[in-house]
């Protein structure tokens, strides 16, 4: 498994290309002290207009490769799609990067760099890594494995807050989904939890003592989401499935892909 | 000097509000957290198809509540 640390000279020869990225992914869970086995680098690129010429440049410099369609373009990014190339770097390793610039579910993603969190490597690069919320936000696809990361994800922010504040509770309100730390937190602070309590019924049947309800509605939140994210899924998948198509018929896309 | 300092630390806490939750409940919090075996949704594979079902039905989807009052 790569870790940050070993990718640290990518990342600061992404940093020196002057390309505003932010970590997010299973990076960034780790980041977050909750390991989770991630072989992958993925970023959020701001900015697209002016950094996707310069990551288009840094990716021919370090003879990136396309592993699948669409090539990156700032066209194809703005539409939600992800581009994926492979990176070499050290003498033998390999790096997953998976860029994208409209992360799903994420309404306001312009406003993403400023919520993020900044991270020393051992090498002291400091990156940015994707806010508590926004992460989680992109975690809640249709993989179950990703709903156990959001819970990993709160499990480490507890651990590792001695004095949270407000805003850090009320995300614990907002997304914890394990009934007994849901039901303790809200226990001690039910003034900020009558608040979320508006938009999260989970919240509102724990400070009603409504055992079954804080359970029915958790499980509510889990298959709405997994249903929410298999339709998003599918509008891609047809985008994609047209660029294949595209691509066949055009045999330069084609080669490109065969490098 | 001692006035001013009070004055700068009380400035400082004026500043940064205090914490949401006590250490105590920090505490307790930590605990439950190392508790736990496993990710909470395994619990709905536990149930029985008809259990889910039901589950489900007492709480209506707010997605389809949206769509359908859009």
């Amino acid at each position: 498994m790569h870790d940050l640390a070993s990718l640290s000279a990518v990342l600061r020869s992404l940093q020196q290309a002057d390309v505003p990225f932010v970590v997010m992914g299973g990076q960034a869970v780790g980041a977050y002290g909750a390991s989770e086995g991630s072989r992958d680098l993925d970023i959020y690129l701001a900015a697209a207009e002016v950094s996707v010429p310069r990551l288009t440049a840094w990716l021919d410099q370090v003879h990136a490769e396309l592993r699948y369609l669409p090539p990156i373009s700032a066209a194809v990014l703005e539409r939600g799609h992800t581009v994926h190339y492979d990176i070499h770097f050290g003498t033998t390793s390999v790096v997953r990067l998976d860029v994208c610039t409209r992360p799903a579910r994420i309404a306001d993603p312009d406003h993403l760099l400023s919520r993020a969190m900044p991270y020393t490597l051992a090498d002291n690069t400091t990156i940015l890594i994707m806010g508590l919320s926004d992460l989680i936000l992109t975690k809640k696809t249709q993989r179950l494995k990703d709903w156990g990361a959001i819970e990993l994800l709160l499990d480490a922010s507890i651990a590792r807050s001695s004095a949270p504040s407000a805003a850090l509770v009320t995300v614990w309100l907002e997304e914890l989904r394990a009934p007994d730390l849901l039901r303790a937190v809200i226990a001690a602070q039910p003034g900020l939890a009558a608040d979320v309590a508006h938009r999260r019924p989970a919240v509102a049947a724990a400070l009603a003592g409504d055992t079954d309800g804080i359970r029915a509605a958790l499980l509510r939140e889990l298959q709405d989401g997994l249903d929410a994210d298999a339709a998003y899924q599918k509008s891609l998948s047809s985008e994609l499935e047209a660029m294949r198509q595209q691509a066949r018929r055009d045999p330069r896309q084609e080669s490109s892909l065969e490098s | 000097m001692a006035t001013l300092d009070h004055a700068m630390r009380g400035r400082a806490e004026a500043e940064e509000p205090p914490p949401a939750l006590s250490p105590a409940v920090m505490m307790e919090l930590r605990a439950l957290v190392a508790a736990r075996v496993g990710p909470s949704w395994m619990e709905w594979f536990e149930m029985t198809p008809g259990e889910r079902a039901a589950a489900l039905a007492a709480t209506p989807s707010l997605t389809s509540e949206l769509r359908d009052g859009a």
